[in-house]
């Protein structure tokens, strides 16, 4: 993984065989070329707002954070607030994944300006075309602000 | 209820009512009680009335006859003056006796007799003063002299007065007697008012007592009901969560075995050889298998949170559009399926759609290896209800084994034979437990099976 390449994707996730899924279906569709998956919300943050072990990456932002809610250390809800209540990074489509079908989660995450709400299909085939859809659609459909 | 009971509960509105009229006639004997005792006094001042006159009759009497023997004896120049007053207030005095003894006729009788005795005396003396007032000697030792008729007079006027001096202290007598027995009535009047009232006081608060305890009861009752609901929500929330979890976290593994063994066959499966392939053929085969079993076990556990939401069913189009939706599974095969009119249950109709899709896909299930398979549904009126059936002519099942037909994840059946996760017919029993049926089934080995259920009747009128 380059720092110096673009990132289109930002996968946060801490299930590594849902990452590796995930970045599965993506490749399928040729979406994961410039993917970078990071296992928390702390190193999420931090790669966000280039600090610590990201302190000196080069600043280019992805262009969709697809964000895991339940997670150890910074759940996802709290990268939500972070990036949502930045004036830099809230223009960033954020998609939460999540198994969590709870009705508080998809609220807080609505309140807090999340772009789209997919809970994870338990079925794999399922779960394979609702990564693909969802990644062509926020890559390929969706047009985002200039920077 | 007991007697005590009954009293309270009628005893308390005729106590009132008892001391009521115990307290009215109390009100009125001694209003009667109070005039009696102004009548007597009334006959005091009679009887008093009565001796004053009488004496006042007796000394213009003799006042009379004092001032006519001096003039008989004394002559002209003594004035008669007196001695004609007297004569004139006499008639005055006996009509006024006869009013005062008017109510008695042996006393009205006696003064009567005293006036004649008087007016003998007035004549003689009025017919001797107009012999002397003419001049005439007058002898004042005349028969008629010297006392007239005074001791008679005399005689008569003390036995009026002892006549109504007898007749006060007869009337006293009467009264005191009559007095006593009032104050027996009063006392025991009010003594038998106090009680009752106090008896039905006391019962008030009897009652009062015993519903501020049944209120508190209720309250208690009330409270510790509501906690019961509340726990009971709060521990169906809880297990709501549980299953949620159960449900994913389970298959989040689920998913990466799946997932995994798939990622294998498509890229490596050129690379296996068939005992390989095979092998992996199990693992996803049996992630599948435990994939329906997670379903299965959560819809179990869901169907018996579910609140019941019961109406009238209409069992015919129910059963009916369960069939339609089976039909495409059916296809290649030869299944004749007979479907009886049947009449509407009483309950909850998504839950009981789950009884016959769960007893018909059964049914095409183990009839699956029969070349013509036969399936009939019917019923039969029970009382207040109406059992259903559905018979089939398919594997069947021996009956030494009943007791673990409607076990949750018991099978009667190899998996190779019948696919399943022994799950449905559990969700059956537990669906028709629900409703407070009853479930049971009758069958042999390849000789078909009829499952039985029970359900409250519905109306026949009103649909669902």
């Amino acid at each position: 993984m380059s720092e110096l390449e673009m990132v289109e994707i930002l996968l946060v996730e801490d299930n590594s065989s849902d990452a590796e899924l995930t970045v599965r279906a993506l490749k399928k569709s040729n979406l994961a070329n410039h993917l970078i998956w990071l296992k928390d919300g702390a190193e999420a943050l931090d790669f966000l707002f280039c600090k610590e072990s990201h302190a000196g990456r080069l600043s280019g932002q992805p262009k969709l954070i697809m964000l895991d809610l339940k997670m150890p250390k910074i759940d996802g809800i709290e990268v939500l607030r972070r990036v949502k209540g930045d004036e830099h990074l809230k223009t960033i489509p954020i998609v939460v994944m999540t198994s969590s079908r709870e009705e508080k989660d998809i609220v807080e995450s609505y309140k807090l300006g999340v772009n789209s709400y997919v809970v994870k299909p338990v079925d794999f085939q399922q779960f394979h075309d609702a990564i693909s859809s969802t990644g062509l659609y926020w890559m390929l459909m969706n047009k985002v602000p200039e920077k | 209820m007991t007697f005590i009971q009954k009293l309270s509960k009628y005893g308390v509105a005729a106590a009132f009512w008892i001391a009521l009229i115990t307290l009215s006639i109390i009100t009125v004997v001694s209003y009667t009680a109070h005039n009696q005792a102004y009548d007597n006094w009334r006959w005091v001042e009679h009887t008093q009335q009565v001796s004053l006159e009488i004496e006042e009759l007796t000394s213009l009497y003799l006042s009379a006859k004092v001032t006519w023997r001096n003039f008989i004896s004394a002559g002209k120049n003594i004035d008669l003056e007196a001695y004609e007053s007297a004569v004139n207030a006499i008639p005055l005095k006996i009509t006024s006796l006869q009013t005062l003894v008017s109510d008695h006729p042996q006393q009205q009788q006696r003064i009567k007799t005293l006036s004649n005795l008087l007016d003998g005396d007035i004549a003689v003396i009025g017919a001797t003063v107009s012999l002397k007032a003419g001049g005439r000697f007058v002898d004042p030792s005349a028969p008629f002299a010297p006392d007239l008729n005074w001791q008679k007079i005399k005689h008569l006027a003390d036995i009026i007065q002892n006549e109504e001096k007898e007749l006060l202290t007869r009337r006293s007598l009467e009264l005191k007697q009559s007095t006593a027995r009032l104050v027996l009535i009063i006392i025991t009047g009010n003594v038998a008012g106090l009680g009752i009232l106090t008896l039905a006081f006391y019962f008030l608060q009897r009652e009062v007592g015993q519903r501020k305890i049944a209120q508190d009861a209720l309250t208690a009752s009330e409270h510790h009901f509501r906690l019961l609901a509340e726990s009971e929500q709060a521990a169906n929330k809880e297990l709501e969560s549980f299953s949620y979890s159960v449900s994913h976290d389970l298959r989040s593994p689920l998913r990466a075995i799946n997932g995994f063994a798939r990622i294998l066959h498509e890229d490596y499966a050129d690379k296996l050889d068939d005992e390989g392939r095979r092998l992996l053929k199990v693992i996803r085969d049996n992630s599948n298998r435990m994939g329906i079993l997670i379903d299965d076990l959560l819809e179990f556990s869901r169907l018996g949170r579910k609140p019941l939401a019961a109406v009238n069913v209409d069992m015919t189009a129910l059963v009916q559009g369960v069939n339609d939706e089976f039909q495409n599974e059916c296809h290649g095969r030869s299944v004749q399926v007979i479907i009886h009119p049947l009449l509407p249950a009483y309950g909850d109709p998504s839950l009981i759609r789950q009884i016959w899709v769960n007893l018909l896909s059964n049914a095409l299930k183990f009839t699956s290896h029969i070349d013509s398979a036969f399936i009939e549904i019917g019923m039969q009126e029970g009382n207040g209800t109406i059992i259903y059936y559905v018979k089939d002519n398919g594997a069947g099942f021996d009956m030494r084994y009943y007791d673990k037909l409607f076990g949750i994840f018991h099978r009667l059946h190899r998996d190779n034979e019948f696919p399943g996760t022994g799950v449905g017919l559990a969700i059956v029993q537990r669906v028709i437990l629900r409703h407070h049926g009853k479930v049971w089934a009758e069958g042999k080995p390849n000789q078909g099976a009829t499952f039985f259920f029970e359900l409250p009747q519905g109306s026949k009128d009103e649909r669902a």
